[in-house]
């Protein structure tokens, strides 16, 4: 069904995206793209629809899709073809749902021939949702979010493409809501639907590709069975993504610090080679200013060097906690002690020192960086707030250090914010936290937007860094992130509180 | 020409000041933006005569008027960049570290308005330069000569059927000086951010 040969695409200036590229999937087979950041993966992908963006050109090689090179394509014939042959769902399908239309309108519009409400119905009950019938009538503000992802599925599948391709469709989902996509995915398939994953989650890839193709800097690294290559992989590249799936990893990171918790709901410590307790909750009470109480009661202590991961699903209140934990939204009851001594409910009144002890690393870190700033001014201000007599010498081996301990290169010194990638920022966002020596720090979804390999680096550093005391609170969905870094756990859910206790190591 | 480019980058640096302190939360900056906003409604060529007859003429008094007609657009234009800033991470990070209002305003706010202010400057320059045309123009001479182009342009009108390009030439400057401060502004910008 789809076969690229020597695909080369070079950028206006001679660098190579695309690099003698083959790629081989036949018809009903579901094929895993899998890459770094910057690989190549939809620039491949893009060419199965017959574009390149713009300032990259195309200097050799075949592309032949279901028959026809999309290329030699043109006007009327490619929109045809990308009609009727080939659909496309980008990293958040929710965001091409057109706000204003209702669901039927947008389902109508995808299918093209006028279509009855039992047909639509059928679609959806084929995306998985319940009751589609009172769905139809609503606009995309008005579901939720998983709702809205099934239906931009079912709108790409509407008019049963031959292929269908998909950009990265779990990456930012927890676990729950991943299962969904694979579901619905599966529900709207059919037997004879070739399928293109991008993704950069090896146990994405595992859970549903027959085939798995892995790209490195525009090159094949390596392709074949999704079990071969899962399993004994050859090529460099392979085999760094497959160790960086957290699932697999084996090796400890941390001094064990062991929480049991029995029936009745009292907490034992088993072991703590630490005994000091930098922070501590007490009956905390949480909530959106003038909304609902998200979570009551909540209880946590966290000793040197230990790190608990805050989960749940969506809407549950992580992000409301670790805000109250750090006076931006104050708690309504309870008390959160540093080192013993009480903070103040709001940020305004802690002082200085207390501010310091616990930084937050937020969830969308490249907002937190000054646009207009370089990266050096940000750090050094970070440094000099804790460390106000700097001198030039110092001040530059303060910086070496800080950015060592996030594996940045010193070059990210010179540039601004908008210009470093996703995982650069992120990353100088986690050195900005650090240069205030915490006593506490918590990430609030830190590391969902990096490559696992460099997420995996980003893990290793801040287990390292456990070891010399430093206390983290980790919110995160991904139970990979969890598992790796966290000897215990606390767990969100709906209305009800659950304190949950986790592997030995 | 002059007037007007120390005009505006007066009335820049005023507008900078007021503006963000307007952009703080309170019953006084709630009044105070109102009363900008009044303000910034009264055409300018109307305050312009009103002070010229008050005060008289003269470059001094040229440049008061320009900058006091140019500051209310920076100051509002700069409010409405500031508010939503207060409220973003980048201050609330700020704040977490215990930094205080003047620090934040100075060290994390004001660089990110170098860049808007200095397109806005562009605007801000014809405008200026319009002002001082204009009064030129209307027979106040401010500058007690006729070396500045808007009193050519006047003062060559009677004899336009003759000699079009005694007014057509100065008025083709103020185009090409105004059309190239914006273009310069706009490239060193682009250049910035790169």
């Amino acid at each position: 069904m789809i076969d690229i040969d020597e695909l080369e695409i070079l950028t206006e200036a001679g660098r190579p995206i695309l690099d003698g590229v083959r790629l081989h999937v036949g018809q009903g087979h579901v094929c895993a793209l899998v890459g770094e950041s910057g690989s190549g993966k939809t620039t491949l992908a893009l060419t199965l629809l017959g574009r390149i963006r713009p300032g990259l050109r195309r200097t050799a090689g075949r592309v032949k899709v279901a028959g026809q090179d999309p290329f030699a394509l043109g006007g009327a014939a490619l929109r045809a073809f990308r009609r009727d042959e080939i659909a496309w769902v980008g990293q958040d399908p929710a965001l091409s749902l057109t706000p204003w239309h209702t669901i039927r309108a947008i389902l109508t519009e995808a299918a093209g021939r006028r279509s009855d409400d039992a047909e639509l119905a059928e679609l959806l009950t084929r995306a998985g949702i319940g009751e589609p019938g009172e769905l139809l009538d609503r606009r995309p503000g008005q579901l939720s979010g998983g709702q809205r992802r099934r239906v931009a599925l079912a709108r790409a599948m509407s008019r049963r493409p031959r292929i269908l391709v998909l950009d990265e469709p779990t990456s930012g989902l927890d676990a729950a809501a991943v299962d969904e996509v694979l579901a619905t995915l599966d529900g709207l398939r059919e037997a004879t639907t070739t399928v293109i994953l991008i993704t950069h989650d090896m146990s994405v890839a595992a859970r549903c590709a027959d085939q798995i193709t892995v790209l490195e800097a525009g090159r094949v690294a390596e392709t074949g069975p999704a079990a071969r290559v899962l399993g004994a992989p050859v090529s460099a590249a392979a085999r760094a993504l497959v160790a960086a799936d957290l699932r697999r990893c084996s090796t400890p990171a941390r001094p064990a610090c062991i929480a049991v918790e029995d029936a009745t709901g009292t907490a034992a410590e088993l072991e703590t080679p630490r005994d000091e307790v930098l922070l501590s909750l007490a009956g905390l009470q949480v909530g959106i200013p003038g909304g609902p109480v998200l979570a009551d009661g909540i209880d946590l202590e966290l000793a040197a060097g230990a790190a608990t991961a805050i989960v749940g699903p969506s809407g549950t209140g992580k992000t409301t906690l670790v805000n109250a934990v750090v006076g931006l939204n104050p708690a309504r009851r309870g008390t959160i002690a540093l080192r013993g001594e009480i903070l103040a409910p709001r940020y305004q009144d802690r002082t200085r020192e207390q501010l310091l002890a616990v930084q937050l690393v937020p969830q969308d870190p490249a907002r937190m960086l000054n646009p207009a700033l370089t990266v050096r001014r940000q750090l050094s201000r970070a440094l000099r707030r804790c460390r106000p007599g700097l001198d030039r010498a110092a001040m530059r081996d303060a910086l070496e250090e800080v950015l060592d301990a996030v594996r940045l290169e010193p070059m990210v010194l010179d540039q601004r914010p908008p210009s470093l990638s996703g995982g650069q920022s992120q990353r100088v966002a986690i050195a900005r936290a650090l240069a205030h020596r915490p006593d506490v720090l918590i990430c609030d979804e830190s590391t969902s937007a990096l490559d696992p390999t460099v997420q995996r680096e980003v893990l290793e550093t801040l287990a390292e860094l456990r070891r010399s005391g430093l206390a983290m609170l980790v919110v995160t969905h991904d139970q990979g992130v969890a598992g790796f870094l966290c000897d215990s756990v606390l767990e969100l859910r709906e209305s009800a509180l659950r304190r949950d206790s986790v592997r030995q190591r | 020409m002059l007037i007007a480019l120390g005009a505006t980058a007066v009335a820049i640096l005023l507008g900078l000041v007021l503006g963000i302190l307007l952009a703080a939360r309170s019953r006084v900056t709630r009044a105070g933006g109102a009363v900008l906003d009044v303000v910034l409604v009264i055409p300018s060529i109307l305050t312009m005569l009103v002070l010229i007859f008050g005060l008289g003429g003269g470059v001094a008094t040229m440049f008061l008027i320009t900058a006091a007609v140019t500051t209310p657009f920076v100051a509002r234009y700069v409010r409405s960049l500031v508010v939503p800033m207060l409220a973003g991470d980048v201050v609330v990070a700020a704040r977490l570290a215990g930094d205080g209002w003047v620090r934040i305003a100075a060290g994390e706010i004001v660089p990110r308005l170098v860049a808007p202010l200095l397109t806005d400057a562009g605007a801000r320059f014809v405008g200026a330069l319009y002002l001082v045309a204009s009064a030129g123009f209307l027979g106040f001479n401010p500058l007690g000569g006729d070396a500045d182009w808007a009193t050519m342009i006047q003062a060559n009108m009677d004899g336009l059927g003759m000699n079009p390009w005694a007014s057509l030439a100065p008025a083709v400057a103020v185009v090409l000086l105004t059309v190239s401060a914006n273009l310069l502004s706009d490239r060193w910008m682009g250049r910035r951010s790169r």
